[in-house]
């Protein structure tokens, strides 16, 4: 616990918590544009925002993950403190306090766009609104592929110190998981950001026809989640093994 | 002396291979914009219009806008580094010259991305057998697209010169992205610079600036350029701290 509160104070004036404020409301101000287009009292506006919410996130949750575990590890690189460090630490804890930060700061930032989407389903008065078990499932399905995201960009900013080599993994993995909610969901699984549309618990249909569109709810998908935090687990191991043994 | 700020860049550049990250974002747009291409031909109208739309939409709206915002970060991250701020300053090279030589750079990398997308349009293009090569239009588009970039740049160093963090200039970049995204819709992409890179590119498919909008989005693009070039040299100029 002191090693995480450690890893926040390090980030004290350096804003954190006004990017996830950020963060969120740039999510919301996009929902709110489709919301926008659906009538007051939409039975199905909830859903829309819902099926919308995993496009926004591989976009803009992808890329703060990434800024969030470049941030929290430039710290350190910037003070070259990591060689101190890790004197007074065990790399474990060091590497471990570094995730918990990162994900708390992941989980502000969902659970403020899971608030700002319920308040714009509320306002609109969308008759097909969720309980708050929907929402919490609709969170932890935002904060699960974030955070593998934070865990691959964390390996990467702590074996790198110019991080821009860290940001541009967060970048590809931000457009491949956009570009991966296109594709069959084999191919979504390879991409750590496809698990967005992937652990989506609304699906679209498109009437070819009539030109219409509409909205239905799937099971929670168990497996994929499985998956995900099995490489979630796997990466972690590796990228501690390494940090363990990274000559400082 | 008048090249030497743009020769410091360009040995900062030596060894540290970031215009692979400006050939690898093309890459991958290019890869899976013309997998889905291939997809959706029973949607799309086959042809190189609709390849580019796949190839460049997303690209030019959000990452091309954030990588650049990287690129910046990177170009300003060396002098913020412990005191190199005074030891800049104090050398015979005035601050204009030094942001002058950034933007440069960063102008130069912006265009590698651009080139790449270019031609791995072309080479996808004929790779699914499209027929014949594409319109000259195309070089206009990405011609334009450098230059509104050019202005996003500028833009960008002034945000990396007054945040010293890394990374959030970037997240900066992608929310000037989407909010341009959202601009535009509104049809005020032309007061926004990071619409600008998107604009004149014609990525969405709705067609190509009218030949009456040019000169006002060559003078936006000029305006930004120089506003964001003026502010970043009075940051720069005052970026020095007391050494502890």
């Amino acid at each position: 616990m002191r090693a995480v509160m450690l890893e926040f104070a390090k980030l004290r004036r350096r804003s954190m918590w006004l990017v996830c404020l950020g963060t969120a409301a740039l999510c919301v101000m996009w929902m709110a544009s489709v919301a926008g287009r659906a009538s007051q009292g939409s039975p199905d506006g909830t859903a829309s925002l819902l099926y919308m919410a995993p496009l926004i996130s591989s976009i803009v949750m992808t890329l703060f993950a990434a800024i969030v575990a470049s941030r929290v590890c430039e710290v350190d690189h910037e003070a070259q403190a990591l060689k101190e460090l890790l004197c007074l630490q065990r790399a474990g804890t060091v590497f471990a306090a570094k995730l918990v930060c990162s994900l708390t700061l992941i989980t502000v930032a969902v659970v403020l766009e899971t608030v700002g989407l319920a308040a714009l389903a509320s306002y609109k008065g969308f008759t097909d609104q969720v309980g708050l078990g929907g929402l919490m499932t609709f969170a932890i399905c935002q904060i699960g592929p974030a955070f593998m995201v934070a865990v691959l960009v964390q390996a990467v900013a702590l074996r790198w110190e110019n991080q821009f080599a860290s940001l541009a993994v967060g970048l590809g993995l931000s457009l491949a998981g956009l570009f991966s909610l296109f594709f069959p969901p084999a191919v979504q699984r390879l991409v750590p950001s496809g698990y967005f549309g992937l652990l989506s618990c609304v699906l679209m249909d498109w009437d070819a026809a009539t030109g219409t569109t509409s909205f239905h709810g799937v099971p929670f998908p168990w497996g994929d989640a499985a998956l995900l935090a099995g490489m979630c687990a796997t990466l972690i191991a590796i990228s501690a093994w390494w940090f363990s043994r990274k000559e400082l | 002396m008048r090249t030497q700020a743009l020769r410091a860049e360009a040995t900062k550049l030596r060894r540290a291979p970031i215009w692979i990250a400006y050939a690898a974002l093309p890459l991958i747009a290019a890869v899976i914009g013309t997998f889905n291409y291939q997809q959706n031909l029973g949607l799309l109208t086959p042809g190189w219009e609709n390849l580019w739309t796949q190839h460049t939409l997303f690209e030019l709206y959000f990452f091309l806008p954030a990588l650049v915002g990287a690129g910046c970060s990177w170009l300003m991250g060396l002098e913020h580094a412990g005191t190199n701020w005074n030891q800049v300053l104090a050398s015979p090279t005035a601050p204009w010259r030094l942001v002058a030589a950034k933007l440069a750079v960063g102008a130069g990398m912006l265009a590698v991305a651009l080139a790449a997308t270019g031609v791995l349009f072309m080479a996808c293009g004929k790779a699914v057998g499209l027929p014949g090569l594409p319109s000259a239009d195309y070089i206009v588009y990405l011609l334009l697209a450098w230059v509104g970039g050019v202005s996003v740049v500028a833009v960008q160093l002034l945000v990396s010169a007054l945040v010293r963090s890394f990374a959030a200039p970037v997240g900066i970049a992608l929310a000037g992205g989407i909010a341009g995204l959202m601009l535009t819709a509104k049809g005020w992409g032309l007061w926004w610079p990071w619409a600008l890179l998107h604009l004149a590119s014609n990525s969405n498919g709705g067609g190509p600036l009218a030949p009456s909008e040019l000169p006002a989005f060559l003078a936006m693009a000029a305006i930004f350029t120089a506003a964001a070039l003026c502010a970043c040299t009075q940051v720069v100029a005052h970026a020095g701290t007391p050494s502890s």
